[in-house]
């Protein structure tokens, strides 16, 4: 009995002993700490997320994993008790240089010193090819913004150059461009730009100093062809180049404040600065076809009425691209861009209102850049003052209730809505400005407008010529919106003969004054400034063209040229647009928008109103974007 | 012979004579390119700067012996737009015109003949219904549209071939098909009624009687003959193709001369229309020998009928 006692006591000692141990081993074992003994990736870069393997012991439990300052852990997983795997995200403005790795669990904290480095962000790599299909790459292949047929491609001139200065469109600021600064004399006759150093011209052509801005200033306002140089041309008394970096421009008269406005508005006429070494050492014709500017591309090959062929440069002040190459082909036919955008073999082309709704339909992405660019606007001609031979005192168009009636007699929002599939916002304007909005488009109504024509004396109506003008950067809904007015006319007991024509047949007769009776209307690329000009242009008694006389505008006009500042110039500017719409002197019809179907590989385009032409294609990313695109400005 | 080419050479020199000097002053009669160039913003003081510049305040016909003269040199002035020399220009789209010229005579000479001898001597029969078909269909059926219903069709539905542009041998299909279409079937239309005119003469009834093969007949002795109004007509037709055709060039994004053309007249560039033109007029004329001198050749008759 003794004997078995003993057994079971010595088993249950053994027990004992086997249960404690065990127990004492698990606990021994559960007390080692966590290590940590590598990482992978081991590098990250600000505003970069990224999953991170830690590899190392006793991560069971882990309750908590580190990368230091800057780095947020938003999870991690233990995916076995020798990895974990963190999502973490490095903040973009998180400092550079090694953070220690910290895996905490309840027995402690493993760490590894400088296991992770946050980097500096790699320079910008531009890839992949953009195509795009456009319906003329311009009637002129040359790239010196002095000789014509250079706005005809502001696109390309907007990417292989940059401008003294670019204008802010919500504020009408001139901000800085490849001048950095700029400081207008107290007496308001001189102003000297300073220039951004270290900015280098293609292919090695050395930096841009104020000689090359000099050379190029100069050469545009002695251009008889140069885009709209008259504001800037009547200003400029002589320039200078007090250093390197120092470009002076002095006045003929205190209008220094004046200039800085001129080059920022309208895109500064398109005035890329050029390389003078080398157009001195190639000439202009060999440096029109090959042009050297300091853009965030560089030609490689154009030809006329085929394609464009654009490289991106590595490192660029204003924006690194994200695409490596740029191609722009001439595509004519609506068609067959639609089909080339289709099968895949461009990225980018412009299309009509109705293509883009059928191509939204078929889950195309359609594009509207620059949204409202163009404006449709209608005249009625013959508004002439009473001393040109051409006068009819007995036209309608000089009564105000006729052309009040004509204008009450539009539906506009259905224009926008039918013909322009409702890519375009009616207007009350004939121009697009920074205070359009302010003039509400004129309402539909067509029994005010009959009783208006009853009211001037034509309660039968009255015949007029409608003239469907035909030109390149006429809208193609010009054709159906010309019909869709002779219909809203004759509803109200008008008759108006369409006759299609080219402007050029015309355009002599019209600047001769000799159209009388006539309303004919095109599409304008909205412009922001400088609208004194504008009105200048066509609403004036020295206009080129006279579309609306009013002596008070005259007297505005007179009055505008003696002002120094833009400030003080709107205020009048504003007072001549008053004056037009109160009186209907134009047929102001809808803002229409520039439309583009993409495909999958492009992603953000957005409308950049700084940038030239307002189309900014070396402003767009992939999809999904590198990663390499910066903001400008 | 001799005398014959040479009186046609002078009366082809003559005709792009009086070609440049009718296309010189008809360019001018429809507008001012000065309004093209500045637009109606700019005032007169610039616009008179353009004409000084450009030469257009010079009387017309001063205007016009600069150019004959600058012509003759192998000058034909710089665009009015962008300041290009024309010859570049021209010589930069020429031969994109020319590879699908060729390629489309070839294609349209070589099956025109084979449709129309095949029509012939199954005159009456499917395949002469066939062929008048594709022949009246190739007629009668714009280009633009059969381009387009090609595009459509091959290249966005079946994904087969490239859409638009120059580029490899599949680039040439869809224009060539498109623009051959009507040359094919004026030379099926052509070959088959002058097959159907010579199968039916005395000679062919002779080597039949004779127990000669009809192959040998068709192919040895009737086409010799019955080529030689298709070889004329063909040569002409070429040198249609060699001026561009603006509607296939414009559909299938072709950069050719065609285009040119099209863009020059649109903006009134006049030394460009000028250049074209005189391109136009030398190829014609030069097609127009060649045809006169191929017929000459082919056809002894005609030699006969100068020499008596």
């Amino acid at each position: 009995m003794k004997s078995k006692r003993m057994k079971v006591f010595v088993a249950l000692v053994l027990v004992c002993s086997l249960v404690t141990s065990v127990f004492l081993m698990a606990c021994a074992k559960e007390e080692v700490l966590p290590t940590i003994t590598s990482i992978n990736p081991n590098q990250g870069q600000p505003g970069e997320t990224l999953d991170v393997t830690i590899t190392g012991t006793n991560f069971t439990g882990a309750t908590s994993v580190s990368f230091g300052a800057g780095v947020l852990v938003n999870s991690f997983t233990v995916d076995i008790s020798t990895q974990i795997t963190a999502d973490i995200t490095i903040a973009a403005d998180a400092t550079t240089g090694a953070r220690d790795i910290l895996v905490t669990t309840a027995e402690g904290t493993g760490i590894l010193a400088s296991g992770f480095g946050v980097g500096e962000a790699p320079p910008a790599k531009p890839e992949g090819t953009l195509r795009v299909a456009l319906d003329s790459i311009g009637a002129a292949m040359n790239f010196l913004p002095w000789v014509q047929g250079s706005t005809q491609i502001a696109y390309v001139l907007g990417m292989i150059g940059d401008l003294l200065i670019y204008v802010d469109h919500e504020t009408l600021e001139p901000i800085p461009g490849l001048a950095e600064s700029w400081e207008i004399s107290q007496d308001n006759y001189s102003v000297t730009f300073h220039l951004r150093e270290g900015v280098q011209f293609h292919d090695g052509w050395g930096e841009m100093t104020s000689a090359d801005v000099k050379f190029t200033f100069d050469k545009c306002i002695e251009s008889p062809v140069y885009a709209v140089p008259v504001t800037l041309r009547g200003l400029v008394d002589r320039t200078e180049t007090p250093g390197p970096y120092e470009f002076t421009v002095y006045c003929k008269e205190p209008f220094a404040q004046l200039v800085v406005s001129s080059l920022a508005t309208l895109h500064g006429f398109w005035m890329t600065i050029c390389c003078k070494a080398y157009i001195d050492s190639v000439g202009e014709q060999e440096a029109g076809l090959h042009p050297i500017g300091t853009g965030p591309y560089k030609l490689v090959e154009a030809t006329l009425g085929d394609k464009i062929v654009l490289e991106a440069v590595d490192e660029h002040w204003r924006v690194v691209p994200e695409f490596k190459w740029a191609i722009f082909t001439e595509v004519p036919e609506e068609m067959t861009r639609v089909a080339m955008i289709k099968r895949g073999e461009v990225d980018i082309a412009p299309v009509s209102t109705t293509s883009a709704d059928t191509l939204e339909g078929q889950g195309w992405d359609i594009v509207e850049c620059p949204p409202e660019a163009y404006d449709e606007i209608f005249w009625m001609y013959g508004q002439y003052p009473s001393d040109l031979p051409t006068y009819d005192p007995d036209l309608p168009f000089l009564k105000k209730k006729v052309r009040e009636a004509m204008n009450l007699a539009i539906n506009r929002q259905e224009i926008a809505d039918t013909i322009f599939h409702g890519h375009a916002v009616p207007v009350g304007l004939p121009d697009s400005t920074t205070f359009s909005d302010e003039y509400e488009p004129y309402p539909y109504n067509p029994d005010q407008a009959r009783e208006l024509l009853e009211e001037a004396g034509y309660a039968n109506g009255f015949e007029f010529e409608l003239w469907n003008a035909q030109y390149m950067g006429q809208a193609p809904e010009m054709s159906e919106l010309v019909l869709a007015l002779a219909g809203y006319w004759e509803a109200i007991g008008l008759t108006p003969n369409v006759y299609t024509y080219s402007l050029t047949q015309k355009y002599y007769d019209m600047m001769q004054r000799k159209v009388v009776g006539v309303v004919w209307g095109e599409s304008r690329i909205a412009s922001y400034e400088p609208w004194y000009s504008r009105i200048q242009t066509y609403y004036s008694s020295s206009a080129v063209i006279i579309s609306y006389y009013n002596p008070e505008i005259d007297t505005l006009l007179a009055q505008i040229q003696t002002l120094p500042t833009l400030e003080e110039r709107y205020v009048l500017v504003r007072e001549c647009y008053d004056i037009m719409y109160d009186e209907y002197a134009t047929i102001p019809i809808c803002s229409a928008d520039r439309l583009w179907v993409v495909s999958d590989n492009v992603g953000e385009w957005v409308s950049i109103p700084h940038s030239m032409s307002l189309l900014n294609f070396e402003y767009i990313t992939h999809s999904p974007p590198l990663g390499t695109f910066r903001l400008p400005f | 012979m001799q005398r014959y080419i040479i009186s046609r050479v002078l009366q082809g020199i003559l005709t792009l004579v009086a070609l440049s000097l009718v296309v010189f002053m008809a360019a001018r009669a429809t507008g001012d390119p000065v309004l093209l160039l500045v637009g109606p913003d700019a005032p007169e003081e610039q616009r008179e700067a353009i004409r000084e510049e450009l030469g257009l305040n010079k009387p017309l016909i001063t205007q016009y012996l600069i150019f004959a003269k600058n012509a003759i040199k192998g000058d034909l002035g710089t665009a009015i737009r962008g300041g290009e020399p024309v010859s570049r220009m021209i010589m930069d789209r020429f031969p994109a015109t020319v590879k699908l010229a060729l390629a489309t005579s070839v294609f349209a000479v070589f099956l025109g003949l084979i449709l129309g001898i095949l029509c012939a001597i199954k005159k009456n029969k499917a395949v002469d219904w066939l062929g008048r078909i594709i022949a009246v269909l190739g007629q009668s059926l714009p280009s633009f549209w059969v381009g387009i219903m090609l595009m459509l069709l091959f290249s966005v539905a079946w994904g087969i071939l490239p859409v638009a542009g120059i580029g490899g041998p599949t680039h040439y299909i869809l224009p060539v098909l498109a623009g051959g279409g009507f040359l094919l079937a004026g030379i099926a239309r052509l070959t088959r009624s002058s097959m159907l005119e010579v199968l039916g003469s005395d000679y062919i009834t002779f080597a039949r009687a004779r127990g000669t093969s009809e192959s040998l007949i068709v192919l040895k002795h009737a086409l010799r003959n019955a080529a030689i109004p298709v070889v004329t007509f063909a040569v002409v037709l070429m040198a249609f193709m060699l001026t561009g055709s603006i509607v296939i060039e414009t559909v299938f994004a072709w950069p050719g001369v065609g285009r040119l053309a099209y863009q020059s007249i649109t903006s009134r560039d006049f030394p460009v229309i000028q250049g074209i033109v005189l391109l136009y007029g030398a190829i014609f004329v030069f097609a127009n020998l060649l045809a006169d001198i191929l017929y000459v050749w082919l056809d002894p008759r005609i030699r006969y009928q100068r020499a008596a």
